[in-house]
């Protein structure tokens, strides 16, 4: 055995999946990924029960500060507002008079939300206060005609909404450990944000298996991230680790070591504010909450933390990203990407922080075109089957999840 | 009359778009002039207005008072020439500048940046955000564009990687200043 690879860390061997025996490790059918009937099924009993992420606190820091989250998959809009308590809510964006949106804005500071259809207004606390010429109404008890509130939580910052009038679980409970395990991250330092929207013709759970999985890497992204998240002691792109933490889960990404930047990119490290997007180095000063890099595998560049049904955290240990998927269509999903970067101390760190936006953006759009054609093959119905290899064992588990959610829906309707 | 069918080929391409993206809010604008290049007809996309705040505009002296609009601090002014075409407003119009250029000539202003760009960049280094005079400005511009042209380059050895998805149906929806100070930063 060479001295090189006497030094290297052994790369994770292929048994990841049989830690996992109840997920099997047979093929898995695509019936979920493209039949409109188990998509009408997903919406009822997942994203109209489930604790979604809607945004940061910060979006929202002061008394009467407010934001608008538009919600794609049920052409929803949400008002998230913090009252005069200091309290943040989230109500439906819509008026008790006739139904019109009375906030339009997506952002911004007020005292309260004036319908600008007829003029009625109500509180940052959602009570209706103001209804021009009211004595035109009958019966009309004021009290009773609340902008309609939704369930509400924070974790580490994230705003959370569930569309459930009477969530099944509180947002801690489900997080449980792989929340808990992530709490501490410097969340709140990634300040300078920035954020892409697109309308990806695929199914939302491919759009996430996408991300999840870096068996690709060496061969779609020979290009662009290959050099980084694989290299000559990993050419097959195996990850360090797969946590299931159900129905949540994480993917701790192996990265190259030994990688040398080309010449623009290696500026853009230098002058970055911390560690930029696809170099893979480790901040110093950061202490890492337990989830990240679980292992602590020396060998580490990012986690992928996979929070059901539609968000990931892609965590390295001075920056992140997060994807967000809101199916439209069982082929259709509306896909954010939003960058959180520290902010640049002086002018040269803007050029590290544009590196890290560009080389992001063009590693991910060299993702979507597969997804497009993988679809149109699923809709034609031809293929059956998906063969998952054990390192892509974050979409078997995301699979059994989703199949789970549905059925036990189904069991305690019927 | 190829002229008007490739007029007509663009417009319903730009319905098509419009179509495609029906579901994003609706406030979108064109913010770069369609006649300012057939790349840019088809593009429905800028900056939100609700971003708009945050970015400071480009600090322009009007035509008429300035001598040497393109210059640059006096180190770097041999790189003057490549400011009205690289110094650009914000990251939407670097990425199309990228997608509309031949190689040869990102190329060229890669060549042309590159040999400085340590230099230049320990120089603005000591430069805060939010305090830049226009022509430090333009100086951080032309390494934002550098930055942009960097993958072309460095990764692709072609404008775009061929397999590549559309960008323009990935736009930045929420983008960062190019030279307002940020939240969070200390000065
Ligand atoms: S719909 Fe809001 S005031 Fe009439
Ligand atoms: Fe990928």
């Amino acid at each position: 055995m060479n001295e090189r690879l006497m030094k290297t860390p052994e790369i994770t061997p292929p048994t990841l999946t049989l830690r996992y025996p109840e997920l099997g490790t047979g093929p898995i059918s695509t019936d979920a990924y493209w039949k409109p009937e188990f998509y009408a099924q997903e919406l009822e009993a997942i994203f109209k029960r489930a604790w979604l992420c809607v945004g940061r606190v910060e979006q929202a820091a002061a008394v009467g500060d407010f934001f608008v989250k538009k919600l794609p998959t049920f052409d929803m809009s949400i008002i998230v507002a913090r009252g005069k308590d200091g309290t943040l809510r989230a109500f439906h964006n819509m008026c008790q008079h006739r139904g019109n949106h009375v906030e339009l804005r997506a952002q911004g500071h007020c005292v309260g939300f004036t319908c600008p259809f007829h003029g009625w207004t109500y509180g940052l606390d959602g009570k209706l206060v103001g209804v021009p010429d009211a004595q035109g109404f009958f019966d009309l008890d004021k009290s009773t005609l609340s902008l309609k509130q939704v369930a509400l939580d924070i974790w580490e910052g994230f705003v959370f909404i569930n569309l459930d009038p009477n969530p099944c679980q509180s947002l801690v409970e489900f997080l449980g450990t792989h929340g808990r395990d992530l709490e501490g991250y410097a969340f709140e330092r990634g300040t300078a944000v920035f954020e892409y929207e697109g309308t990806i013709n695929c199914n939302w759970k491919c759009m996430i298996d996408s991300f999840c999985e870096t068996y690709h890497v060496p061969i779609l992204h020979k290009h662009s991230i290959k050099d980084t998240l694989a290299g000559p002691d990993n050419p097959h792109g195996r990850l360090i680790d797969i946590r299931l933490k159900t129905p949540h889960r994480t993917m701790s990404v192996w990265g190259n070591m030994a990688y040398q930047p080309n010449p623009v990119q290696g500026l853009a490290f230098k002058y970055a504010p911390g560690p930029s997007i696809t170099s893979g180095a480790v901040d110093e000063n950061s202490v890492l909450p337990k989830g990240l890099n679980e292992t602590r595998a020396p060998n580490w560049s990012i986690d992928v933390s996979a929070f059901f049904p539609n968000w990931l955290i892609v965590m390295g240990s001075g920056m992140y990203f997060t994807h967000q998927m809101w199916p439209i269509a069982p082929n259709r999903v509306v896909w954010q990407m939003r960058g959180f970067l520290r902010p640049a101390q002086n002018a040269a760190q803007r050029f590290g922080q544009e590196n890290s936006m560009v080389e992001l953006r063009d590693a991910v759009l060299e993702d979507c075109n597969t997804l497009e054609r993988i679809q149109s093959v699923l809709d034609q119905g031809l293929l059956k089957e998906f063969l998952y290899h054990d390192h892509e064992l974050g979409l078997r588990h995301q699979y059994h999840v989703v199949k789970q959610w549905v059925d036990d829906y189904a069991k305690a309707r019927a | 009359m190829a002229k008007n069918q490739q007029t007509h080929r663009l417009k319903f391409a730009a319905a098509q778009l419009e179509r495609d993206g029906a579901r994003r809010p609706r406030c979108w604008y064109r913010h770069l002039d369609p006649s300012d290049g057939d790349c840019y007809a088809e593009n429905a996309i800028g900056v939100h207005p609700h971003n708009q705040a945050q970015q400071t505009p480009f600090q322009e002296i009007p035509l008429a008072r300035r001598k040497n609009h393109d210059e640059l601090p006096e180190p770097f002014s041999g790189l003057d020439k490549w400011v009205p075409d690289w110094a650009l407003p914000d990251s939407t119009a670097r990425f199309k500048k990228r997608r509309c250029t031949s190689l040869a000539e990102i190329r060229a202003f890669y060549d042309a940046l590159l040999p400085q760009a340590d230099a230049i960049l320990k120089y603005l280094s000591t430069r805060q955000l939010g305090t830049l005079t226009p022509p430090e400005g333009k100086l951080l511009k032309l390494m934002l564009s550098l930055a942009e042209m960097g993958p072309a380059i460095e990764w692709y050895g072609t404008e775009n990687h061929p397999e590549a998805f559309d960008g323009r149906r990935f736009p930045l929806v929420v983008t960062l200043a190019d030279m307002s100070p940020q939240p969070g930063a200390h000065t």
